[in-house]
This record gives structure tokens, C-alpha cells and sequence, in this order.
């Protein structure tokens, strides 16, 4: 009688155990799964430390005397045509790195970071975005200033991880 | 003294396709910028900046650009001619051999010299509107010559060849026919542009989603190992348990055994048994032996 006892208490905890470890694997999965999904979609766009760069970049600029002449597309284009726009931007920085030959990591970065932007950004009007040579050729100054508010737009209206 | 000067500077600059030419020498580190003709813009990602510098393994100085500036038609101009377009379309109808020719030119060059086959058909333009001069003027015969020397040259030398014999044809109709090939070429590069967008975001899609697939299942490969170690774990600390439950019925299974065995014990109850029966017959005895007295 009392080793019957012990079996059935015995098969009672495994089942227990069973349960228990399914209900811990289902939810560590979707917890790992919510939170995956969530940093991908908010650091694929997200580029925080864009703007720092864009900043550092005005900042050294201010003291090179430059005529440089970007072509600069505006906020309102950005509304509707996001990843031309930033293309656009992207393929104007490497010139401006380029003409005012000044040793700065945060080109590169720049140039990486919009790049990689651009590949997960789509244009609601596609087939209707102007190409880059239809925009005003501004100053250098313009050109980033400009660059520096669409990147902060940009970045308001994604929700960034913390 | 005019020679460390002569070694020091750079002379005009080679001429670029659709460009304004550049006269005079520059001193060395000097830099300027290139204009493009009428009519053509700077194409983005290019830059008209060019210095004069010394290469390590040149003796004279030379112009260089990391960027080389390239002019293409303004787009500003092509959007505003509405009726031109509907009289090209016409032409087009009218010349369809031709253009079928050019389209397959074009697809064989493939994609990166498309820009430079549009510009050659430009320049050929150009020469046309030269034309009536040339009836005038021999002079005039060298520039189209250098023309035609830069058009051979290059990969789309069938295509200006097929140009070559449109100016045969009357003046307007040769103009009309160079504007339909410029137009379509246009039309044939704004398309592979378009097919080129088109595909970069669905492999950018693609590219994050596979990332992201196999992201998850190396967590949840992680997330099960680590479950499996735990439950082995756990599982050795229940053999603990029923080792000890087996100790525990050992020592259970002595108290049957002790009940059984030792007859000694019995021998032992029975013989303070006997004690217990002998003393009440010995107490009656005295008993009866106080009453007979």
C-alpha cells in the first residue's frame, strides 16, 4: 500500500512538471519574439546618433570657407517621397565629404547610416518622386540644416527603443 | 626659373562630355569648377570640383576628382514640352525599325553606359544642328570630325551610325528623327530606373526578414537547451529524494523481521509468563495453611 502511494505521487509530479515547463517555454517565446520584432522595426529606421553626426558636421564646416552647391530636396518632399529623399541626401553627403576634404569619421558614418536608412524606408508615391537633379542646388549650410530636421522628423515619428 | 614654374602647373583641362571647356594653366593645389553646357545639370553623386595635384608616381601635376562630374539633360526641360512628346510619338509610329534597333543597341550596352550612349545621341544632335553650316563653311568640318572621332570611339558607334544616316534625310525630318531617339532613350533609361528601385526594397525585405527568422529561432534553440539542462537538473534532485524514500522502507522492513525471527525473545516473554503464574498459587498456599491453624 505505501509503495502505491509513492508511484501515484510520483506520476502526479510529472505531469505537474510537464505543464510547467511548457507554460515557461510558450511564454519565454513570445516574450523573446515581441521583443525581437519590436527592436527591429524601431532600429531598422531609428538613427539617433545621426543627427550628433550632422551636427559635429555643421559645426566643423562653419569654419571651411566652401561654394559648395548641394542638391537639397525639402521637408515637404520627405512627406511623400521618404526614401528618394534621403537617397538623395545620402549621395550628396559623399560629394560634400568629398570637395571639403575634411578628415571626419562622422562622414563615413553618415553616409553608412542613411544607406542603411534608405534600404528600409518606402515612397508612398513611387513612380511619382521627382530624381535628385529636380531639386534646388542650396549652400552647404542649407543643405545640412535641412538634412538635420528630416532626420529629426524622421526619428519623431518612429518610435525609437530606449 | 619659367621651368620649376612650367613643372609646378597644370594646363587646361580635358573636356568632358556636355561641358563648358576650361582655358589657361593653374599652379599646383589650385581648384576649379566645371560648368556643364546649357541645357545638362551636374548628375547627383558628382561633383564639378577638380584639383590640380601631384601624383607620387607622376612627375607633372594633373587635374583629378574622386567624384568625376557627368552632365545629363535637365529633367526640368523634359517635363515642360507636352506637344513635343505627342509629335515624337507620331515620328515613332512612323520610324519603328529604327527605334527597335536603337532599343536593342541600348539592352546589349547594358545598364552602366546607358548615361554615355544618352549623351552621344546628344552630341549628335548637336552636330545636326551644325549641319547647315557645314555647307558653308569648310572650317566647320573639323569640329564634326573631332565629333565623330569621340562617337567612334565609343561602345554606341552603331548607334551613331544609324544617326549618321538620318542626316541624310531633309533637314526637319532628320531633327525630328534625332529628337525621337533622344526622347527614347530618355523613356528607356527612366525605366531600368525604375525596375532598379523596384527590386532594391523587395531584397531589402527579404534580406531583414531572414535576419530577423533566424534571430528567433537561434533564441528559441537557446531558450530550449537551457530548459532541457534545467529539467535534468531538476530530475537528478528527484532521484536524491527517492534514494532516500528507499532507505527509509529498508529500515521499515527490519521491524517485521524482528517481530518474526527472534524465538529467544518468545522464550524469554513466556519464561516471565511462568514467574507471573507461580506467585498467586504460592500466595493461596499460605493462605489456607493460616486457616487450618
Amino acid at each position: 500500500m505505501t509503495n502505491l502511494l509513492l508511484r501515484e505521487s510520483w506520476t502526479f509530479d510529472m505531469r505537474t512538471d510537464l505543464l510547467y515547463y511548457s507554460m515557461l517555454c510558450t511564454s519565454l517565446s513570445l516574450y523573446l519574439l515581441i521583443m525581437l520584432t519590436r527592436q527591429i522595426k524601431s532600429q531598422s529606421v531609428c538613427s539617433r546618433e545621426s543627427v550628433e553626426m550632422v551636427k559635429q558636421i555643421a559645426a566643423k564646416l562653419n569654419n571651411v570657407e566652401n561654394d559648395c552647391m548641394m542638391y537639397t530636396p525639402t521637408q515637404a518632399n520627405y512627406k511623400n517621397c521618404s526614401k528618394s529623399t534621403i537617397t538623395c541626401f545620402a549621395f550628396e553627403v559623399s560629394v560634400l565629404s568629398v570637395e571639403i576634404q575634411v578628415e571626419s569619421l562622422a562622414f563615413r558614418q553618415l553616409q553608412r547610416i542613411l544607406n542603411r536608412v534608405t534600404k528600409r524606408l518606402q515612397d508612398e508615391m513611387e513612380m511619382k518622386c521627382p530624381v535628385c537633379e529636380l531639386y534646388k542646388e542650396e549652400s552647404t549650410k542649407t543643405f545640412l540644416n535641412t538634412l538635420q530636421h528630416i532626420l529629426e522628423q524622421m526619428n519623431a515619428e518612429r518610435i525609437c527603443a530606449p | 626659373h619659367n621651368i620649376a614654374r612650367a613643372s609646378d602647373l597644370c594646363g587646361p583641362p580635358k573636356k568632358a562630355l556636355n561641358t563648358e571647356p576650361v582655358t589657361g594653366n593653374y599652379s599646383l593645389n589650385s581648384s576649379i569648377r566645371i560648368q556643364c553646357v546649357a541645357g545638362y545639370v551636374r548628375k547627383v553623386g558628382t561633383s564639378n570640383l577638380i584639383r590640380c595635384l601631384k601624383e607620387h608616381d607622376k612627375d607633372k601635376p594633373s587635374w583629378t576628382s574622386a567624384l568625376p562630374l557627368v552632365c545629363i539633360p535637365d529633367p526640368k526641360n523634359k517635363k515642360a514640352p507636352r506637344p513635343d512628346h505627342q509629335f515624337t510619338s507620331s515620328t515613332t509610329e512612323i520610324n519603328t525599325p529604327t527605334i527597335s534597333g536603337t532599343s536593342t543597341s541600348i539592352t546589349a550596352t547594358g545598364y552602366i553606359t546607358l548615361p554615355t550612349t544618352t549623351n552621344e545621341v546628344f552630341t549628335t544632335k548637336a552636330r545636326t544642328t551644325n549641319q547647315p553650316t557645314l555647307m558653308s563653311t569648310t572650317k566647320e568640318a573639323e569640329p564634326i570630325t573631332s565629333t565623330n572621332a569621340i562617337t567612334a570611339s565609343s561602345i554606341a558607334s552603331s548607334i551613331a551610325t544609324r544617326q549618321f544616316k538620318s542626316t541624310t534625310s531633309p533637314q526637319t525630318q532628320s531633327s525630328s528623327f534625332t529628337t525621337t531617339t533622344g526622347i527614347s532613350l530618355s523613356v528607356k533609361t527612366t525605366a531600368n530606373m525604375t525596375a532598379n528601385s523596384k527590386v532594391e526594397p523587395s531584397f531589402a525585405r527579404s534580406k531583414s526578414t531572414i535576419g530577423g527568422v533566424t534571430s528567433i529561432f537561434i533564441l528559441c534553440l537557446a531558450a530550449t537547451l537551457f530548459i532541457l539542462w534545467w529539467r535534468s537538473r531538476r530530475r537528478d534532485y528527484t532521484n536524491v529524494i527517492v534514494l532516500q524514500l528507499t532507505n527509509q522502507d529498508a529500515v521499515y522492513s527490519d521491524i517485521p523481521v524482528s517481530v518474526i525471527a527472534p524465538n529467544p525473545n518468545n522464550a524469554s516473554i513466556d519464561s516471565t509468563a511462568v514467574i507471573g503464574t507461580n506467585h498467586p498459587q504460592a500466595d493461596s498456599v499460605q493462605d489456607s495453611d493460616s486457616i487450618h491453624l
